[in-house]
């Protein structure tokens, strides 16, 4: 199950693979085009809806508990 | 907090049929939804949206949080992979985490389209808001079926501080051996 990288023999810390690099920049990458999507006016407006009505419902039982 | 074989496996059984049935459930709620955008007959549209919606809420979200907030973690943290010390662990916990916050974030359109099958308003100007149900499960279906693809063939990489971990451990039962 271990892995035994060349890195581990030199002592010295193994890199960040190539393939989680991608992976990174392609999350990032759907971020901004849903982003640019919402900034164009295409319809988000129930899923932002939701997640602002989540946040705010938050803060009311925040406000509540204090 | 090390898992003993037999919990070890009962879990991991727990977490496949959980994460594969998550798999399935978002297959069957996309093929409802291309049904629902695509259909003129108006019963069987508002039938389908009626059933996303009982879908979602009984069947994907329970679903999705039982591996990201309790098979997963136990998984990973009884056994020596450990949460942060491989790549493909870290990958798929994003995974998840992205799948089910999207997931949330799409409840209030589901119940929204529910409650016009009910009350028979489906129009032309939900349309907006059928295509963002077929595109929100199309991403799910896909999301998932690359965690499930990193699962099986656990990429190599390691994170230095597993690196660091793994090579703490040799470094003390070599010391152990030594003395």
């Amino acid at each position: 199950m271990e892995e035994k990288p060349n890195a581990s023999r030199n002592n010295t810390p193994p890199k960040t693979p190539a393939w989680v690099k991608a992976f990174f920049i392609v999350i990032v990458l759907l971020i901004l085009i849903v982003i640019i999507a919402h900034l164009m006016g295409l319809r988000f407006d129930h899923g932002g809806a939701s997640a602002l009505f989540i946040i705010s419902m938050s803060h009311l039982n925040v406000q509540q508990i204090l | 907090m090390k898992l003993g074989p037999n919990l070890r496996k009962f879990i991991r059984t727990i977490h496949v049929t959980v994460t594969v049935g998550w798999l399935g459930a978002v297959a069957g709620y996309l093929a409802l939804a291309i049904v629902g955008l695509n259909s003129q007959d108006g019963q069987l549209v508002s039938a389908v949206y009626l059933s996303m919606d009982i879908i979602t809420r009984y069947v994907i979200v329970p679903l999705s949080l039982v591996p990201l907030l309790f098979t997963g973690p136990l998984l990973s943290l009884g056994t020596p992979w450990g949460l942060f010390r491989h790549y493909w662990i870290i990958v798929k916990l994003v995974i998840s985490i992205l799948s089910t916050l999207i997931l949330l974030v799409h409840l209030k359109p589901i119940q929204h389209m529910a409650h016009l099958a009910v009350t028979g308003t489906i129009s032309s100007a939900d349309r907006g808001a059928q295509i963002q149900l077929v595109v929100a499960a199309s991403a799910g279906l896909l999301a998932l079926l690359t965690a499930t693809g990193i699962a099986i063939y656990k990429p190599r990489g390691m994170t230095v501080y597993g690196w660091q971990k793994q090579y703490g451990e040799r470094a003390g039962e070599r010391s152990d051996v030594e003395t």
